[in-house]
C-alpha cells in the first residue's frame, strides 16, 4: 500500500453521509434563525429612524419653548431700565412708566396667531400625558403578571393574562424572551402564560427549553395545549434532542386520545424516527394496546395505521399481546394480514410454539408465508 | 482581492455547505445529536458574524473554521472523551463478507484517529475527511501551512503504526 493508498484508506474510514432528516432540521432552523435575523434587522432600522425622529422632534420642540421665553426676557431687560421706586410727582419718571407701560401690555408675536400643526400636535401630545398618564406598557404588565404567578402558584394565568389586557396585546415575544432571560423561578410562571396566549410560533423555543429536565414536562405540556395533544406528533421532528423526543412520544402515548395515538402511529412509518418511537412504546398503558389490537383488526381503517399498530404491537411482545394476536390470526373465516405481521415481530417461546404448530396446518402456513413477504418488505 | 458578500449568497452558500458543516461535526463530536447542536451554534454564528466574511477563503472553509471553534468552546465546556462515530453511523448497510478486513482496516483507522491529540485529528479531518488543502485547513484552524503539514505527517504516521502500515514521508501534501 503506497500513501495515496493509505490516504485513500482513511478518507473511506471517514466517510459518511449525515441523515436527510437532520439535514432538513437544520435547513429549517437556519431558515428560521435566518427570517429572525431579518426581522430584527429590520426592527432595528426602524428604532434607529424612530429614535433619530424623536431626538430631531425634541430638539426642536425644545427651541419652540425657548422662543416665546425670549419676549418677556427683553421686557424685563427694558423694564430694568425703569427705577424700581420711581417719584411719582417726577415727571420724567412718569414718563418712562408710560413708555413702559405699552411695551407689557403688548401681545406677543406668536400668540395672535393660529398654532401650526405640529405645535397642535406637540401640545396635545403634553397635555394627554399630564391628564391621563401613561398606560403601562406590554413588558411592565407581564412583569406584574409573572409576579403575580410567581408569588400565587395556583392563580388561574388565564384569567390574570385576560385581566390584564395580555390577550389582545401581542405578548407573545415579550414571554418567550422572558422565557430566556428570567429566573427558573420565573420560568414556570411564564410557561403558564405561554400556554394561554402562546401560537406554533412559540414551540421551537419550547422545546429548547425542554432539554432542561426540570422544564421538560412543563414545557411539553405547554406545547400541548398550543398545538393541541392531535398536532403533538409533529413536535417530535422538530427537536434534536434525544430525551425530548422520547418524552413527546410518551405523552402522545398516554394521551388516552385515539388523534394523538393515531399520530404516534404515523412516526412508525418515519425511518429516523421509528425506533424511538418503537423504544417509547415499552411503558404502554393497557387500555391503549386494547385500541392498537382494535385498529389492527378494522377492516375500514387505513392500512399505514394497520400496520404501523402491528409493528407497535410486536415491539411490546409478552405473553398478553401474543395471547390476543394468536386468537386474531387463528379467527374464522379471516385473519387480518396486520395480526401475522405483528406476531412476526413477537419473540418468545409462545410465538415459536405457535409457528411450529402453523407450519403443520396448510391453511395457517399460507397465511405466515404470506405475512413473511410482507415483513420483509417492510424491513429490508 | 477581497469581498463582501450579499445576504442572500450567504443563505445559498449555507445550504449548500451545510451537508459538509454536519458530516464533520459528525466526525469531529462522534454523537449525531450534539453534533446537529454543534451545527445548529454554529449557524447562529454564521448569522452574526457574516459580515465579515470576506471571500479570502471558500465559503466552506470559512464555515468549516466556525464548526471548529464552537466544537472546541464544547468541549471546552464539558472536557469528556469523545469517541468516533459508532460504526452504525457510516454506513447504514452491512459491508459484505469480502469486505470484512476493509471494513476492520477502517474501523481501526477511525480508532486511531479518534485517539489522535486534538489539532492533529482536526487537521486530519479536515485535510483528509473533507478534502481541504493545507492552506485552506490552516486558514480554518488559525494556523500556519507548515504546521498543518506537521500534523498532518504526525496523524498519518499514527494511523499507520496503529493498522500496520510502513509509513514513510514520501511527498508533500
Amino acid at each position: 500500500m503506497n500513501l495515496d493508498d493509505f490516504d485513500e484508506q482513511i478518507r473511506i474510514a471517514l466517510r459518511l453521509e449525515p441523515s436527510r432528516q437532520q439535514l432538513a432540521r437544520l435547513e429549517c432552523f437556519w431558515r428560521q434563525q435566518s427570517r429572525a435575523e431579518r426581522r430584527r434587522r429590520r426592527i432595528r432600522r426602524v428604532a434607529t429612524l424612530a429614535a433619530t425622529v424623536l431626538v430631531a422632534v425634541g430638539l426642536s420642540a425644545w427651541l419652540w419653548r425657548q422662543e416665546p421665553t425670549r419676549q418677556p426676557l427683553e421686557a424685563n431687560r427694558r423694564t430694568q431700565v425703569t427705577p424700581t421706586a420711581p417719584d411719582p410727582n417726577h415727571a420724567d419718571a412718569r414718563e418712562d412708566t408710560m413708555g413702559v407701560q405699552p411695551l407689557r401690555n403688548e401681545r406677543s408675536l406668536s400668540a395672535g396667531r393660529p398654532p401650526t400643526a405640529y405645535e397642535r400636535l406637540f401640545f396635545a401630545a403634553h397635555t394627554r400625558r399630564s391628564v391621563a398618564g401613561r398606560a403601562p406598557s406590554v413588558a411592565a404588565t407581564i412583569d406584574e403578571v409573572i409576579e403575580q404567578l410567581t408569588r400565587d402558584p395556583d392563580a388561574d394565568a388565564g384569567q390574570l393574562a385576560e385581566s390584564f389586557g395580555l390577550m389582545e396585546r401581542d405578548a407573545e415575544w415579550l414571554l418567550l424572551r422572558q422565557l430566556r432571560r428570567s429566573s427558573d423561578e420565573k420560568k414556570h410562571a411564564v410557561l403558564r402564560l405561554l400556554a394561554v396566549c402562546g401560537t406554533p410560533r412559540s414551540t421551537p423555543y419550547l422545546l429548547r427549553l425542554g432539554r432542561r429536565e426540570a422544564f421538560r414536562d412543563k414545557a411539553l405540556a405547554t406545547i400541548e395545549r398550543i398545538v393541541s395533544v392531535e398536532q403533538l406528533a409533529d413536535v417530535v421532528s422538530q427537536t434534536s434532542d434525544r430525551r425530548v423526543r422520547a418524552a413527546v412520544l410518551g405523552r402522545l402515548l398516554s394521551a388516552n386520545s385515539e388523534s394523538a395515538l393515531r399520530g404516534y402511529l404515523t412516526l412508525i412509518h418515519d425511518d429516523a424516527l421509528r425506533a424511538e418511537a418503537l423504544a417509547a412504546a415499552d411503558t404502554i398503558a393497557k387500555p391503549v394496546l386494547a385500541t392498537l389490537l382494535a385498529l389492527l383488526d378494522d377492516e375500514e381503517e387505513d392500512e399505514d395505521v394497520r400496520i404501523a399498530a402491528a409493528m407497535v404491537l410486536g415491539h411490546v411482545n409478552g405473553p398478553e399481546v401474543t395471547n390476543s394476536l394468536i386468537a386474531l390470526v387463528t379467527r374464522e373465516p379471516s385473519s387480518p394480514t396486520e395480526a401475522w405481521i405483528a406476531l412476526l415481530a413477537c419473540r418468545g417461546e409462545q410465538t415459536e410454539e405457535f409457528f411450529a404448530y402453523a407450519s403443520r396446518h396448510p391453511r395457517l402456513l399460507g397465511q405466515v408465508n404470506r405475512a413473511r413477504v410482507w415483513w420483509a418488505r417492510m424491513i429490508p | 482581492m477581497a469581498r463582501s458578500i450579499d445576504r442572500s449568497a450567504v443563505d445559498r452558500l449555507v445550504v449548500e455547505h451545510l451537508p459538509a458543516a454536519l458530516r464533520f461535526a459528525l466526525r469531529l463530536t462522534g454523537d449525531s445529536h450534539i453534533a446537529e447542536d454543534v451545527v445548529q451554534d454554529a449557524l447562529c454564528l454564521v448569522l452574526r458574524r457574516w459580515r465579515s466574511y470576506r471571500a479570502e477563503a471558500s465559503f466552506r472553509t470559512w464555515m468549516l473554521q466556525i464548526v471548529v471553534n464552537v466544537d472546541r468552546d464544547r468541549r471546552r465546556r464539558q472536557r469528556d472523551v469523545l469517541p468516533m462515530p459508532p460504526d452504525e453511523v457510516i454506513s447504514n448497510t452491512a459491508p459484505p463478507v469480502e469486505q470484512a478486513v476493509a471494513a476492520e482496516l477502517h474501523a481501526n483507522v477511525r480508532a486511531a484517529i479518534d485517539r489522535l491529540p486534538e489539532r492533529q485529528r482536526e487537521v486530519a479531518l479536515l485535510s483528509l475527511g473533507e478534502g481541504l488543502t493545507a492552506r485552506d485547513v490552516a486558514r480554518a484552524l488559525e494556523t500556519t501551512e507548515a504546521n498543518v503539514h506537521t500534523c498532518l505527517h504526525l496523524a498519518r504516521k499514527r494511523i499507520a503504526q496503529a493498522v500496520g502500515f510502513q509509513y514513510a514521508r514520501t511527498k508533500p501534501t
